[in-house]
């Protein structure tokens, strides 16, 4: 066990800030995407790297496509378009994220994965306010379907990239909350010396770092119960804390000048997109557990 | 950054579960820990875990210990709590009384109590709250007067664990009576057979466990009892448990419990309950977000860092995870629940304590907002 980065890791990590620091502040998701697409900073990189990546470009409010790419770009066939990737499950209703502006769109159908590029694709971006460009989309030509066992792993890496998506935006939704408590006054006195609000933050804070935890955990041992229960900690860490933020933010966490929406509303559609608490505690429960003596679901090398 | 054990420590989870099959009736598993504080299962057991060093891993080798690591002492807690805790209130003493006298002992304190609690030979409770000093300790008002080479101590405390078994006591008393606040105050390892000392059970609905009130009437002790410098006893304990606050690893025995609700899930017929694999989930993604943020606070610790934020986190995270797993006990169950014994009574009592047991769950939430938004004295 160890909590700290390694030297690697550090490295890496400062590699993907430096591409996006070097994209300057008024580059969107799209041009910091193609900066990182560019880069070498996921040469030799590991799932928790990608895990990582992923948390922190969410922490900063970026809103691209780059860390799905980097949990799920090392499954799919070599000589395919580069460029950003988009996954949507089959059944799912309403619009698929990136699938606007996506090289491959990847189409999961329980154990199946078929694999769309734009050209068989009918498109209609949609308009939202959730941070992120979406789009309706519909196949129009035949897709490349992926040999068996694609689709779970698949499944599981788009998981593990919606869990640090998650991750990263919650910390930074806590930080901001924090600032406007500690900076707006009511009644004479900070809003942070009211017990009532400093509870509730805390609260929040404790399910905002468990997220992370467990995602890096999960993204470590790449156990399929870790990953399901992951994206089940982060879809319930999202699902409570957006409203909890927003209530203690107050009317101002609406407004686009204090910016607390940006990880908010993000957090509001990952959640959507890891498919609620409902569907995967059901799929926990049904996935054999694996046993240890001592009653934790250790992870791999604790058994 | 990795989350795999190193090949001492999964080699010691291993030799411990081993142990624990060999020397543990199966009985044990069905035990809530704390059932038994003192038995003589108990007293022999730690005689067991003390000749291997395992009652104290993580002491210094001279004083019964094994200079294990971090995540040693962490692994030892989880096997036991998930295994009924067979260590009895044997917890106190090896996490953070001994390891208070091992920093502010005299050698000869160091001495006489340090091989004692190794060898698993004594039990310990702490005398710390009064009826109105609480989670606000430093309001207490227990007096230790000073007389020739002795003090006489005077007062009550309360809601204190364990003591009927007790063979000492962790005293906190006020020793400047001027003094107020946590200045003033001294520690005193008080032999619980001193007359004026007397020990009587505090009825409660809490039927798992039991509490006592601690009455001092005149209680005369050597000065040579008193733990480090007089008037100090609060830098005494604030060091001490600046080492241990995560507690016992709770989380362990509410992930036992939720596999045992979803083995009987399929017997019950609960699965056709709205909601159950939901909840279940739930239970168990507590228990891991508890069991990580643990970590969390032993990794600081294996590396010397504070590990106040992280303990604290991890504190408000085992509490969760307690209530959680013990609300769905309770409701599976039904009314099979009121029954004394049943695991969903057993389940409720151990959720109404967790958020006090050790501390008020609302002293780690200041402790959280406190790292996120300063102090409150504004």
């Amino acid at each position: 066990m160890d909590f700290d980065l390694s030297e690697a890791q550090h490295r890496r990590l400062d590699a993907v800030s430096a591409v996006v620091d070097a994209a300057g502040s008024s580059a969107d998701g799209e041009q910091v995407d193609k900066l990182l697409l560019a880069s070498d900073v996921l040469d030799g990189a590991d799932l928790l790297d990608g895990f990582m990546i992923t948390e922190e470009l969410a922490r900063r409010g970026l809103g691209g496509a780059f860390g799905l790419h980097a949990l799920v770009g090392d499954l799919l066939p070599e000589g395919r378009v580069a460029g950003r990737v988009a996954v949507a499950e089959a059944q799912q209703s309403g619009p698929v994220r990136f699938a606007d502006s996506a090289s491959t769109l990847i189409v999961l159908d329980g154990v199946h994965a078929v694999l769309y590029d734009p050209s068989s694709l009918d498109i209609r971006p949609e308009n939202t306010v959730y941070g992120f460009p979406f789009a309706h989309v519909r196949a129009s030509g035949a897709g490349r379907r992926l040999p068996d066992g694609h689709a779970a792993r698949i499944r599981a890496r788009w998981r593990l990239a919606l869990t640090a998506e998650i991750a990263g935006n919650a910390r930074s939704a806590i930080a901001k909350t924090a600032d406007h408590l500690t900076s707006r006054r009511q009644f004479g006195r900070p809003l942070a010396s009211f017990q009532a609000l400093r509870h509730r933050l805390a609260d929040a804070a404790v399910s905002a770092e468990a997220t992370s935890w467990l995602g890096r955990e999960a993204a470590f041992t790449n156990d399929d119960r870790a990953v399901v229960r992951a994206a089940w900690y982060a879809s319930n860490t999202a699902s409570t804390l957006v409203p909890e933020l927003v209530q203690m933010c107050g009317a101002r966490s609406f407004t686009i000048e204090f910016g607390l929406h940006v990880f908010t509303m993000r957090m509001n559609c990952l959640r959507l997109e890891l498919r609620g608490i409902d569907r995967l505690g059901l799929e926990l429960c049904e996935l054999a557990p694996a046993r240890s003596a001592g009653g934790l679901q250790a992870p791999a090398g604790q058994q | 950054m990795r989350f795999d054990w190193s090949e001492a420590d999964a080699e010691f989870r291993s030799a411990l579960r081993d142990f624990v099959a060999d020397e543990l009736p199966p009985r044990w598993q069905d035990l809530i820990p704390g059932a038994e504080p003192a038995s003589q299962f108990i007293v022999d057991f730690c005689h067991k875990l003390g000749e291997r060093g395992w009652l104290t891993p993580h002491w210094p080798a001279e004083y019964g210990g094994t200079e294990a690591s971090a995540w040693q002492f962490i692994i030892l807690g989880e096997e036991l709590w998930s295994a009924g805790e067979p260590r009895g209130s044997q917890y106190m003493n090896v996490n953070w009384i001994g390891p208070a006298i091992i920093n502010a002992g005299t050698p000869e304190q160091r001495a006489y109590h340090l091989r004692r609690i190794s060898a698993g030979d004594v039990f310990w409770c702490q005398g710390f709250s009064e009826m109105d000093a609480g989670t606000d300790l430093a309001s207490m008002q227990t007096t230790a007067v000073r007389d020739g080479d002795d003090y006489v101590i005077n007062g009550e405390k309360v809601w204190t664990s364990y003591a009927a078994e007790a063979d000492f006591c962790f005293l906190l008393a006020r020793t400047d009576p001027d003094s107020q606040g946590n200045t003033g105050i001294s520690v005193f390892l008080v032999p619980t057979d001193t007359p004026g000392f007397t020990i009587e059970p505090i009825p409660s609905v809490l039927d798992i466990h039991e509490y006592n009130r601690l009455t001092f009437d005149n209680v005369r002790v050597s000065a040579t009892v008193r733990l480090g410098p007089e008037n100090h006893g609060w830098q005494v304990v604030r060091e001490a448990l600046s080492h241990e606050r995560i507690g016992g690893p709770r989380y362990a025995r509410a992930a036992l419990v939720t596999q045992r609700l979803r083995d009987l899930a399929g017997e019950r017929g609960w699965w056709e309950r709205d909601g159950v694999k939901t909840r279940l989930a739930d239970a168990e993604a507590a228990c891991e977000a508890a069991r990580i943020l643990v970590y969390q606070a032993i990794d600081a610790r294996a590396k010397g860092r504070s590990e106040d934020l992280a303990v604290n986190l991890a504190r408000v995270a085992i509490v969760r995870c307690e209530r959680i797993v013990a609300e769905l006990a309770l409701e599976l169950f039904e009314g099979e629940s009121l029954e004394l014994g049943s695991v969903g009574n057993s389940q409720l009592k151990t959720s109404m304590i967790a958020g006090l047991g050790g501390g008020s769950v609302e002293v780690q939430l200041n402790g959280i907002a406190r790292s996120l938004l300063g102090p409150n004295e504004r």
